[in-house]
């Protein structure tokens, strides 16, 4: 462009000059005639091509810029204020785009409708075969898949031997989810003709960790446990079912026949996706119908009252990490109160920037500039600020997710190195124009609206008008409501980690160990698992330098991985099976178990060496047990099961132990039985839910565990040397991670309530003291003429308690509802806790206070004098 | 530069480029002596409102420019018109033929035809 005008200016000036003109007088001439300057004609060009918006836009940042290298501590403090804010937010998008939000690796997935046996308490009770074969039948289902999932086992290939996680599924694995293996085919109906199917397919990893990515392993021949299965695919990278499991998997195919391989859990579970038309609730009432019949039949056969009474049907997506949601959404919740603390901030920041920058604006109002135009300027620069906190917002995101990366994955399956992906920067764009809005547009429209109803005449430090100062205050309010928002909920959950830690256990923590001795089941298949391996294992460990002894238990205190229950009815089974269902926890312990926790007895004795395979049958129970038994008008010498088949080694209990806390600290006792290990013979009724199925070993030391640990793993090793990988834990550490999930929600929401309530004093100390520097002049004045400075003082502070009030009575009643939220993570402690909402408002109230004083006292020491020379 | 020079009608300045490039393509300043010359030295353009103009026609696609070399040898840039600035010229020069008959014959009217 400036070439173009510069050749035309040239051409012009040499046809002057071929006219006779003097040079000189030719370049004054061309330029006289060619417009006021080139710039201007530039500048019209550069319109009429449409680039004038741009133009501005760049004037603007560069003006914003300036504006920014002008007052750096008020910049520096908007943009770490919005980084904590957007921060915060960019950890937690993260989170719920990779958990909630996560991609599910099915075709058209949000289809995919999760069905649900319940029993009549709503409870997860699984479908048996039959049952979903009657499902099937529904007219409500397009296609119906069954699965269950077994869990962890081992795969053995050539010397290669990796845990898997493996789950049967219908022929129509690949049909139903719309995925096509990436190797080789899957399932087909004629796989399962003649019962469970012996083809195998396998995952993406698995393949490449185990067999090394060869493609030549399609027909080839894997162990799992004990059974031979061929190879017949690989599943596509980033296939996962289910959908957030074990990193390794395999699947074998079941037909739906009511036939169930040996050893395998009788109950299902069903996915679907239904006719066009058809909602989830009807699905759902449709199927109960159903299930309701199956029930009463199931019942009326086994008398035992602990069918599934229900189907739930449910989006496959709404049931991923079930048990976080709630604390997920919880600090979503937690994490946006910050956000708008930040914006409500900034704003107001802003709002106090705007007053002293009114000459600027009514200057340039003054030059021309248009309403819109400064409002856009304005805006602008709220923009370039937020952007800049988003920046650092995301770094500060970056190295929070680092640091709790490890916590992170072993929750809730996050990959090792979380970063923001795309979905997550996209939203966190539109979340720094929506602050940049949210915190600019007001300051930004008032400041314009000051400026017509203030001339330029008035002082530089004219004093803001009304609309200003009400809407600060309505600011500063704010700001407190949601700070005790987040601090009422943070109190509850430390009221709740305290009330948790005095919990009584029953047992005792220090110098205990445990250890779960994990082994490919089938080698043990048909030998005495007492004889064959815990026996000497145990044996093994107590020789260990620094053990005091050992013993075996089926389940330890505080797991929440595992429990075994023994469904019992007792009473009259005549008059119905409803109330006479009795759900207890079933274990087989050690002689030694006592020694190792040391519970109490209530009555009798614990087991001991008296307690033989060929004596008599022994049992404990729980006081809960107890008190419910009790309720059967029976005494504890009338308990009617036996060890064996035939009654013959009926089981008496001769000892009454005191409750223990069987899954959570949380969680009341619930009824146990406890079988002596030592006494179990493998053709028992009870061998198999116990000593077959999940054991640990508890251990009492003398030394501490960490010292011990290897020692223990490798006197483990010498008896079978698969059990050389075991982890030996601190039952310290196990009750820690039983309240881990509340602890650590105690620790986040503490930090982010401490920070909203950083800022929001910094809110209220900043509007004070720009409000004290406003009126200096007037102070000045009004202290010449003999007030008191306390007068002066309390002045400010009434001013600061109006708005700290109104603050706090806001928060208290949003409080109510937003308690509601984090119910059930509460223990001990009502959501409406007095005691709390009075702490946390004696805290910010004394906080507030002192940020109000400050600035006060400030006001009350100014010198008369020299306030009013400074005017 | 012979007789009193006339300042160009608001509007007129984009028909009379369209109908400069229209007969062959024009650097910015040949624009500018072409209208003076076809228009025999009567129009005044303001040298000023030329390029802004240029460009507007540009941007609206009624002229595309390339870059050339001019009589003396320099580089410069060329505009010709497109088939959607034919198209507009031949609009324009329709309607400005009929608003002229219609303004020259209000113009003529005599008392007696009223």
């Amino acid at each position: 462009m400036n070439e173009e005008i510069a050749f035309h200016l040239e051409s012009y000036q040499a046809d002057l000059i071929a006219q006779g003109i003097d040079p000189a007088e030719a370049r004054r001439r061309a330029r006289l005639e060619f417009g006021s300057s080139s710039a201007a004609v530039e500048e019209r060009c550069r319109d009429a091509y449409g680039l004038r918006l741009w133009d501005d836009f760049i004037a603007d940042l560069r003006y914003a810029l300036r504006q920014f290298r002008h007052a750096p501590g008020f910049t520096v403090t908007v943009i770490i204020v919005l980084a904590l804010g957007i921060g915060a937010n960019a950890t937690m998008f993260t989170v719920i785009s990779q958990t909630l939000l996560r991609r599910l690796p099915y075709g058209h997935a949000d289809e995919i409708v999760a069905l649900t046996a319940v029993d009549r308490e709503g409870k997860y009770a699984g479908a048996l075969d039959t049952d979903l074969i009657v499902w099937k039948t529904s007219h409500a289902l397009r296609e119906l898949l069954q699965w269950r999932n077994i869990g962890l086992t081992w795969l053995h290939y050539g010397t290669s031997l990796e845990q898997v996680e493996r789950t049967l599924t219908g022929p129509g694995l690949c049909g139903f989810l719309q995925v096509k293996p990436f190797l080789g085919r899957c399932f087909t109906s004629s796989d399962v003709r003649s019962g469970p199917g012996n083809v195998l397919l396998l995952n993406y990893t698995l393949w490449q960790k185990a067999f090394g990515s060869n493609r030549n392993v399609l027909g080839k021949t894997a162990r799992i446990d004990d059974k031979l299965y061929t190879i017949i695919g690989v599943m596509p990278e980033g296939f996962a079912f289910t959908p957030h499991g074990f990193p390794l998997q395999v699947w074998t195919p079941v037909p739906l026949d009511g036939t169930l391989e040996a050893g395998q859990p009788p109950s299902s579970d069903a996915m679907a996706r239904l006719q066009p038309g058809i909602s989830l609730e009807q699905v759902a009432a449709e199927l109960s119908a159903k299930q309701y019949v199956l029930a009463r039949q199931h019942v009326a056969k086994t008398s035992l009252d602990i069918a599934a009474v229900q189907v739930k049907a449910r989006s496959l997506r709404s049931t991923l990490y079930e048990e976080d949601r709630p604390a997920l959404l919880a600090f979503l919740a937690a994490v946006l109160t910050l956000w708008l603390i930040a914006c409500l901030n900034v704003s107001n920041l802003l709002l106090a920037r705007g007053v002293s920058r009114q000459r600027e604006l009514g200057i340039r109002s003054a030059l021309g500039a248009g309403r819109s135009r400064i409002v856009r300027q304005l805006l602008i620069e709220s923009f370039l600020l937020s952007a800049s906190g988003t920046a650092a917002g995301l770094v500060l995101a970056e190295s929070v997710l680092l640091t709790f990366a490890h916590l992170l994955h072993t929750r809730l399956q996050l990959p090792d190195h979380p970063v923001p992906d795309a979905r997550v920067l996209s939203a966190l764009v539109a979340f720094s124009l929506l602050s940049a809005l949210l915190f600019g547009l007001a300051p930004a429209l008032l400041a314009t609206r000051t400026i017509r109803e203030q001339s330029l005449h008035r002082q530089s430090s004219s004093s803001p008008g009304r609309g200003h100062l009400r809407l600060q205050h309505a600011l500063v309010s704010a700001e407190v409501a949601c700070t005790v928002v987040l601090l009422v909920v943070c109190g509850l959950l430390l009221r709740t980690v305290l009330a948790l830690r005095k919990v009584p256990l029953g047992f005792r923590i220090d110098h205990v160990a445990l250890v779960h001795p994990q082994f490919p089941g089938y080698t043990y298949k048909d030998k005495d698992m007492q004889h064959a391996l815990y026996g000497p294992l145990i044996e093994r460990i107590r020789a260990v330098h620094g053990v005091q002894s050992a013993a075996l238990t089926t389940v330890a205190p505080l797991n929440k991985e595992f429990s075994m229950m023994l469904y019992m009815s007792y009473g009259d089974t005549d008059t119905g099976p409803d109330s006479h269902t009795l759900a207890t926890q079933l274990h087989a312990d050690g002689r030694d178990l006592q020694k190792v926790l040391g519970f109490r007895m209530r009555q009798g004795r614990y087991f001991n060496a008296s307690d033989t395979r060929t004596s008599q049958p022994v049992a404990v129970v729980n006081q809960t047990f107890v008190n419910l038994w009790s309720k059967s008008g029976k005494s504890l010498d009338e308990f009617p099961l036996s060890l064996a088949k035939d009654k013959k080694r009926k089981i008496r209990i001769i000892g009454v132990i005191d409750d223990v806390r069987q899954i959570s600290l949380a969680e009341p006792p619930a009824p146990e039985i406890d079988l002596c290990a030592e006494q179990l013979l493998p053709t028992d009724n009870f061998y198999q839910p116990t000593m077959r199925t999940y054991a640990e070993i508890a251990i009492r030391t003398a030394v501490p565990i960490e010292q011990i640990a290897p020692d223990i793993r490798a006197a483990m090793a010498a008896v079978d040397p698969a059990l050389k990988g075991s982890v030996v834990e601190a039952m310290q550490q196990v009750v820690n991670d039983n309240i881990g999930d509340q602890l650590f929600a105690a620790h986040l929401l503490e930090t982010f309530g401490g920070c909203a309530l950083l800022v929001a004093l910094t809110g209220l100390y900043g509007f004070l003291a720009y409000l004290v520097s406003q009126r200096t002049h007037d102070i000045g004045v009004r202290l010449a003429l003999g007030a008191q400075p306390a007068a002066i003082q309390w002045m400010f502070l009434a001013r600061a308690l109006a708005m700290i009030a109104a603050g706090l009575a806001a928060g208290v009643l949003v409080s109510l509802f937003a308690t509601r939220l984090v119910t059930r993570f509460l223990y001990g402690v009502r959501p409406n806790d007095l005691t709390t909402l009075f702490g946390v408002v004696l805290v910010i109230l004394t906080a507030s206070l002192v940020a109000a004083w400050l600035p006060a006292r400030r006001a009350s020491n100014v010198e008369p004098m020299e306030a009013l020379r400074e005017a | 530069v012979g007789g009193k020079q006339l300042d160009l009608l608001q509007g007129t300045l984009d028909m009379l480029i369209l109908k400069a490039v229209s007969l062959a393509p024009l650097h910015g300043y040949g624009v500018l002596l072409r209208i003076q010359q076809i228009s025999g030295e009567q129009l005044q353009i303001q040298q000023g409102s030329l390029y802004p103009a240029l460009y507007r026609l540009e941007h609206g696609g009624l002229i595309a420019s390339e870059w050339g070399e001019s009589e003396n040898k320099r580089r410069a840039k060329y505009y010709r018109l497109t088939p959607a600035g034919r198209k507009q010229l031949r609009e324009e020069t329709v309607q400005w033929n009929r608003m002229a008959a219609v303004i020259a014959g209000v113009l003529n009217t005599q008392p007696e035809e009223l």
